[in-house]
């Protein structure tokens, strides 16, 4: 990176930090260390619910993705606004005026203590691992992209945030998620102009969206019903609702964020900004890799993005390697010269076969871009590689002028430390509330509980910084921490379903629902073949047919 | 508890705002979002 980006990037660290330092000075009790004093503005909690819920490998995982796969992402959050009004009618009042400080401190007060701990503890677990992997994903990129170490970036990363979250509280993660979001828009929204104003001599906008779109590379809907298929209207507005209803209705992280809100009507205000702003800036973050799509159409593209693994690769074998380069290569001048003949052809009869003859060649190109990736895969022993979330780094730092380059990467450290703090801040929260004031130390006083929740902050940070040492060498990691993680979510919903619109369900039935909940999860993953978002509709229905039927038995 | 969380607790909170139509507004806001979406995978379909 030049040093103007570099610049910028230590700017925007000195500034977050110094920022988040400065909110700490108010912080005096638990009620202004966990809840702000209940004193944040709508704007600013919505702001940061939206910052909590977007990681960096959302990022640059969602551009990569728009690369490579098209606008069919998009489906997956339209069920988020009716998510949002669900639980704007049901969880925010209920747990505002229950005055907790967890969700899962709303639970005892409608069950027991065991359900809480329960609930609690898998929060921890799946939380406290998962956080090591927010950190991990974007290091690793980061470091072979940028040739950063990788273990001094996981820490610049993870450290940084467990400092001001540890002294600030809410109050700095809030705050700086606000400031976070400012830079994650504003960059995206630089990057897209730049994008669109360097196109080729004689290709609009216009001229962009129909090779994308010829490429099939806007397919936005996919009316489709298949279970086994990731992103359709229907998954995106059945089971991705489940999925939303748990994440921000019992994920402590976001609960959290609107329980700071200053009121009932502020908190739901907060997350009816999600409703109306996600799905258009999940648009403008699909748009991004589309446009990165085109970019590479009339400019060479690495046959893989992840420079790190191909280069091993062709140590192994490099004269297959030296003869996919040279296919890769002519594969992309065809598809560019057919996609130049597309765009000028004005003949109606022409520009029919031009578009067919530009549809040939990108497949051919696509071809030989999978059969690049089998091959680093086959030679490398990795059948899982992927170049996906490495497309967008490598785009920014090879393409966009300086001070750009800067501020995309200070972009990915901010989605990064914005999720990091709230699941930090959050994984404090239910551990002091939920463990140390329950159960270890119940007459605690208001100065040991801020001192445990600094001090767990702290811990919680360290261990996020050693698991994610560990994920970034253990693919399979990051596969078990989600696959554990989809496996409680739903299940975890069902719970909150049982509290919230069955009155006669009793703590047995929520306890031990829960725990059939899993089961029937993990069940399912095992048997069938059914895309993961489902798990969180199968883990919610068991857990309340389950709950159901002890609390009418016992 | 603080007192700054116990006069927040106080405050008037619902009734003013009229929360059925906001939230059939932001209904009617993603439908309009999910048709202009398909109408513009459509239209460049190239």
């Amino acid at each position: 990176m030049h040093p103007v980006d570099w610049s910028i990037v230590i700017v925007y660290l000195a500034y977050v930090i110094w920022h988040g330092l400065k909110l700490s000075r108010g912080t005096t009790d638990t009620e202004g260390f966990f809840l702000a004093g209940r004193s944040i503005p709508w704007w600013a909690v919505g702001l940061s619910v939206m910052a909590t819920q977007m990681s960096a490998i959302t990022l640059i995982g969602t551009t990569g993705q728009a690369y490579e796969d098209g606008m069919r992402f998009i489906q997956f959050y339209f069920g988020l606004p009716l998510a949002m009004i669900i639980l704007c009618v049901t969880a925010v009042p209920l747990f505002y005026r229950a005055r907790v400080f967890t969700a899962y401190e709303y639970l005892e007060q409608r069950f027991d203590a065991k359900t809480r701990t329960l609930t609690s503890f898998f929060f921890l677990l799946s939380r406290g691992l998962g956080v090591g992997v927010i950190i991990a994903a974007p290091a690793v990129v980061l470091s072979i992209v940028l040739g950063w170490n990788e273990l001094v970036t996981i820490f610049v990363i993870g450290l940084s945030t467990t400092l001001y979250t540890m002294l600030g509280g809410v109050q700095s993660v809030t705050w700086t998620d606000v400031k976070q979001m400012v830079i994650i828009l504003a960059g995206l929204s630089l990057c897209v102009f730049v994008i669109i104003t360097n196109l080729p001599a004689g290709v609009s906008f216009s001229d962009a969206m129909n090779v994308a779109g010829a490429a099939g590379k806007l397919q936005t809907i996919d009316f489709s019903f298949d279970l086994n298929e990731r992103y359709t209207i229907w998954s995106g507005m059945i089971a991705a609702l489940f999925l939303f209803l748990s994440y921000f209705g019992c994920d402590q992280s976001q609960v959290q964020r609107y329980l700071t809100a200053r009121s009932v009507d502020e908190g739901r205000i907060s997350l009816l900004m999600s409703a109306f702003l996600k799905i258009p800036m999940q648009f403008l973050f699909l748009l991004v890799g589309i446009l990165v799509f085109v970019f590479y159409l009339f400019s060479a593209p690495p046959m893989i993005f992840n420079e790190e693994d191909v280069t091993r690769a062709a140590a192994v074998q490099p004269i297959e390697h030296e003869r996919l380069q040279g296919e890769f290569a002519d594969a992309h001048q065809l598809r560019h010269l057919a996609a130049l003949r597309f765009i000028d052809e004005q003949d109606t009869t022409e520009r029919i076969t031009a578009r067919a003859g530009y549809i040939a060649a990108n497949e051919a190109y696509q071809d030989k871009r999978r059969e690049a990736t089998e091959f680093v895969r086959q030679t490398n022993g990795d059948s899982s590689f992927s170049d996906v979330n490495y497309v967008f780094p490598v785009f920014v730092i090879e393409n966009m002028p300086r001070g750009l380059v800067g501020l995309i990467v200070a972009a990915i450290l901010a989605a990064a430390m914005s999720s990091v703090a709230a699941e930090l801040n959050a994984l404090a929260t239910a551990s002091t509330m939920d463990f140390y004031r329950r159960h270890i130390n119940v007459n605690s006083s208001e100065k040991q509980m801020l001192r445990f929740g600094r001090l767990s902050t702290l811990v919680w940070g360290v261990f996020a910084c050693i698991v994610a040492t560990f994920a970034t060498n253990l693919g399979s990691l990051i596969e078990v921490v989600n696959t554990f993680g989809s496996f409680f979510y739903g299940s975890l919903l069902g719970v909150f379903v049982l509290a919230f619109a069955v009155p006669r369900a009793k703590s047995a039935g929520a306890f031990y629902g829960l725990l059939f909940g899993i089961v029937s999860v993990w069940i399912a993953s095992s048997t069938t073949d059914i895309a993961f978002l489902w798990f969180n509709v199968v883990g919610c229905l068991v857990t309340v047919a389950a709950g159901y039927l002890i609390s009418i038995v016992r | 508890m603080s007192e700054n969380s116990k006069d927040n607790s106080e405050k008037p909170q619902s009734g003013s705002i009229p929360w059925a139509y906001i939230y059939a507004s932001v209904l009617i806001f993603t439908v309009i979002v999910v048709v202009l979406l398909y109408t513009f995978s459509q239209f460049y379909s190239g």
